[in-house]
C-alpha cells in the first residue's frame, strides 16, 4: 500500500463518523448523508496532492464537503427565513426521551443559514474563523448567525413547553 | 463586563467562557442562572447533533476507493500493454479489458446492499400478506412458507423495478432481489469480499441472492424457487 492510500484510509477511519453527522445535519437523509460523505472523499482523494498539512485535513474534508453539498443540492432559498415545511426523517436509533425529540426538532426547524454554523461549531469544535472559512463567510457572520440560532432554539424550546407563550429574555436582542 | 455582554457572549460561544465571562458570572446570580440553562441546552444539543452513523461507512467508503483505485491502475496497465504489444496481441488486450469490466448488474446489486445495511439487521419479520403484496407488484406471489423474511420491498435496479427480500440464510442474512426485467442467461457469481452472491435465470428475468462468504447460496436460491412463483 502506498503513502497516499495509508493518509488517504487514515483520514477516512478518523473523520467519516463526524462528516457524516455534519452532512446529516444539512441534507437531513440518511442515504444521501453517506453519498455525500463518500463523494467527498472521493474528490479529496483526487486533490491529496493540494493538501500539505495533514494538521489542516480535517478543516479541508468539511469545506469540500459542504461545497459538494452547495455544488449537488443546496437550492438558493432566502436568506434567514424559517423552513417550517422542512422534514428530517427520523433515523432509526434516535434518542427518544422528550427534552431530546423537542430540542431535535427545534433544531430541524431552524434556518439552514443558523443551523449551519452552529452544528460546526458544536459538534465540529471550529472557531468562528474556521467556520468562516468553511462557509466563506466573515468570522462576525458566523458568530451572528450562531448567536441567533442559540436564541431561535430556545425560543422555540420555551415555545413548545409553554404551549406558544414565548418568555422574553432580558438584555437581548 | 455587563449583563448584555455576558449574554453576547453565552450565546456566541457557552463553551469559551473567558476570565471577564467567569467574573462577571460569579457576581450575577441572574447571568450565572441563564448560563447554567444555556450550558445544560449546549450539552443536550450535543448529544442530539452526535445522531448514530451506519455501522461500516468508513469500510464502505475505503472499499469504493480501493475498487476506483484498482480500476485505474487496471486500466493504466491495459493502456501501456496496448502501446508496447500493439501488433499481435490484441488477444491479450481483450483478456485486461475482459479482467477490468465489471458487470454492471452486480455492481448495482451490491450498491443497494451497501448504501443502507438496515435491512440485514431488522429483527422484526415481515407479515406475509405484506410480502404477497409487494411479490404482486412485479406479478409473482408467495407459495407457502419462506418466512422469516426481514425486509420485503419495492426496489429499483438499473432503471428497472423489482422486490428486494432480506432472508434468514444458514450463516446469516440473506439478501435476494428478483429482477423480471433484468433477463439473463448465464449463471454469474459476485465476489465483493464482504458479500458473495450468485445471479442465475428466473422465469421472468433474474433472481440474485446475495449473503455473507461461507452462505451456501444454492440452498437459498432453492428456497426461493420454491416458495416464489410468477404469475
Amino acid at each position: 500500500m502506498d503513502g497516499d492510500t495509508i493518509r488517504f484510509e487514515a483520514m477516512v477511519r478518523a473523520f467519516s463518523a463526524e462528516l457524516y453527522r455534519y452532512a446529516y445535519w444539512l441534507c437531513g437523509h440518511r442515504a444521501q448523508a453517506e453519498d455525500l460523505v463518500q463523494e467527498t472523499f472521493t474528490r479529496a482523494w483526487r486533490a491529496l496532492g493540494s493538501l500539505a498539512d495533514d494538521r489542516a485535513a480535517r478543516r479541508w474534508l468539511y469545506t469540500i464537503l459542504r461545497r459538494e453539498w452547495a455544488r449537488q443540492f443546496e437550492k438558493p432559498e432566502p436568506e434567514l427565513t424559517d423552513l417550517d415545511g422542512l422534514h428530517y426523517p427520523a433515523p432509526v436509533d434516535l434518542d427518544t426521551r422528550i427534552e431530546a425529540v423537542l430540542l431535535r426538532s427545534a433544531l430541524e426547524r431552524l434556518p439552514a443559514a443558523y443551523r449551519d454554523p452552529l452544528v460546526l461549531q458544536v459538534l465540529g469544535g471550529f472557531t468562528g474563523e474556521e467556520i468562516g472559512e468553511i462557509l466563506g463567510v466573515s468570522a462576525n457572520t458566523v458568530m451572528t448567525r450562531v448567536f441567533r440560532a442559540r436564541k431561535k432554539l430556545r425560543d422555540l424550546l420555551v415555545g413548545e413547553r409553554t404551549g406558544g407563550r414565548k418568555e422574553g429574555m432580558h438584555g437581548l436582542p | 463586563m455587563d449583563c448584555l455582554e455576558f449574554r453576547r457572549a453565552l450565546y456566541h460561544a457557552p463553551e469559551e467562557p473567558s476570565e471577564d465571562f467567569l467574573a462577571h458570572r460569579a457576581g450575577c446570580a441572574e447571568c450565572a442562572a441563564e448560563a447554567s440553562r444555556v450550558q445544560v441546552l449546549e450539552a443536550e444539543l450535543r448529544r442530539v447533533m452526535e445522531v448514530p452513523v451506519p455501522d461500516g461507512l468508513a469500510a464502505r467508503i475505503v472499499f469504493q476507493h480501493t475498487r476506483g483505485a484498482r480500476r485505474q491502475v487496471s486500466l493504466r496497465l491495459a493502456w501501456t500493454a496496448g502501446i508496447l504489444l500493439t501488433a499481435g496481441t490484441a488477444g491479450l488486450l481483450g483478456y485486461l479489458y475482459g479482467l477490468d469490466r465489471e458487470p454492471a448488474l452486480p455492481d448495482a446489486v451490491l450498491a443497494v446492499v451497501t448504501r443502507d445495511l438496515t435491512p440485514l439487521t431488522r429483527t422484526a419479520t415481515v407479515a406475509p400478506p405484506l410480502v404477497g403484496t409487494t411479490l404482486a407488484g412485479i406479478g409473482a406471489r408467495l407459495q407457502g412458507e419462506l418466512s422469516p423474511i426481514f425486509h420485503a420491498k419495492k426496489c429499483n435496479i438499473r432503471g428497472e423495478d423489482g422486490v428486494h427480500l432480506v432472508l434468514q440464510g444458514e450463516r446469516g442474512r440473506v439478501t435476494v432481489f428478483l429482477l423480471p426485467n433484468e433477463p439473463t442467461n448465464n449463471r454469474l457469481t459476485i465476489d465483493s469480499g464482504r458479500f458473495n452472491g450468485l445471479i442465475v435465470p428466473a422465469d421472468r428475468g433474474s433472481v440474485v441472492v446475495l449473503g455473507e462468504p461461507g452462505e451456501p447460496l444454492d440452498r437459498a436460491l432453492e428456497r426461493v424457487h420454491a416458495h416464489i412463483a410468477w404469475k
